[in-house]
């Protein structure tokens, strides 16, 4: 599309009424004598009156009894929430409330299996290390440097 | 179109900003009509216009506190309804609309007698050619044309400047009357 020249922005102005009357009067004095400049008022001239007679497009219902229907709606739900608001705000008290005493009740099992653990501690009987899976498989050569009495001298 | 009365206007805006539903209901039905075809004209996608115009009352609703008497009602209620339509339009990738040169051969195809049917053949010639050109071309024509708002109107409701709206408003011309002189084979005297 070629750029418009400022000419065309006068023209546009001037059937916009957006130009000063001084203004006004000299372009349309120019305009009825200019080969150019007078088809193409009268073109947008024309433009505008295809624009005016285009019909408005018609919703169809009646968006009023919607919209009031949906802010009512959205009313009625902000004062049911407000009636409940108090309950809402007891509503943060209680997992707040089970947060603590699940919190307390933790740290004193805690507290009380570290004292059975303690306690265990010093009553368990020691346990004596049996030896049953020897790391050494029965029939290998013993790992140790000191002999084997098994029959390593014997070789 | 004329713009609704501001003493009007005014009444219902106070009682709804006071939280009136049913006279903010009111202004509803006055301009429904107005920013549905507005909206329709630039989505092109009339159950899109309708979902957008729902949208932009309820906006609008929302923002009424922050409405001012300085700005005129309507204006700033096609301010709402060309963001809604124009984040709309950004989420779905239709800024840009592809040429449809297949219908305009359909349209050229069908002239007839009837004065009443070349109009209603040169109205949808126009309609294809706005939705041909640019959507920031298509708004700025359908708030000086249709709308019939002023150049400092539109600067606000757009958020340019006047100087630009002059500029923008010429270039959107060339290009809708290049599209509908395609559109009807030259025959737009």
């Amino acid at each position: 599309m070629t750029e418009p020249c400022p000419q065309t922005f006068a023209l546009a102005a001037l059937i916009d009424g957006e130009l000063a009357p001084p203004e006004r009067s000299r372009l349309l004095a120019h305009a009825a004598e200019c080969p150019l400049c007078g088809p193409a008022l009268s073109e947008l001239q024309a433009l505008r009156c295809e624009f005016r007679a285009l019909p408005q497009e018609r919703l169809g219902f009646d968006l009023g009894d919607v919209i009031e229907h949906r802010l009512r709606s959205a009313r009625g739900r902000r004062r049911s929430g407000v009636r409940r608001r108090p309950a809402a705000w007891w509503q943060w008290l209680m997992p707040l409330g089970s947060a603590t005493a699940a919190l307390v009740l933790g740290l004193q099992l805690g507290d009380r299996l570290l004292g059975l653990a303690d306690e265990g501690a010093a009553r368990a009987p020691q346990l004596v290390t049996m030896s049953v899976f020897d790391p050494v498989p029965p029939g290998n050569l013993c790992l140790p440097a000191t002999p084997c009495p098994s029959g390593n001298r014997a070789r | 179109m004329a713009d609704t009365g501001p003493p009007q206007d005014e009444a219902c805006i106070a009682r709804a900003r006071a939280g009136d539903a049913a006279a903010f209901a009111d202004l509803v039905r006055r301009y429904q009509d107005r920013v549905f075809s507005f909206i329709l004209r630039l989505t092109g996608s009339r159950d899109d216009a309708v979902e957008l115009t729902q949208d932009t009352f309820m906006k609008a609703w929302q923002a009424l506190p922050e409405w001012r008497p300085e700005a005129r009602f309507s204006t700033w209620l096609l301010q709402i309804a060309r963001n809604t339509a124009l984040d709309a339009v950004r989420r779905r990738q239709r800024v840009q609309f592809a040429p449809l040169d297949d219908e305009i051969d359909l349209a050229d195809s069908a002239p007839g007698p009837d004065a009443h049917y070349a109009s209603r053949q040169r109205q949808g010639w126009l309609l294809q050619a706005l939705r041909q050109i640019p959507f920031e071309q298509r708004e700025i024509l359908l708030l000086r044309e249709v709308e019939e708002l002023s150049y400092t109107d539109i600067a606000v409701t757009l958020g340019i400047r006047e100087g630009t709206v002059k500029s923008r408003l010429a270039r959107a011309r060339a290009a809708l009357l290049e599209r509908f002189r395609r559109n009807t084979g030259g025959d737009d005297d």
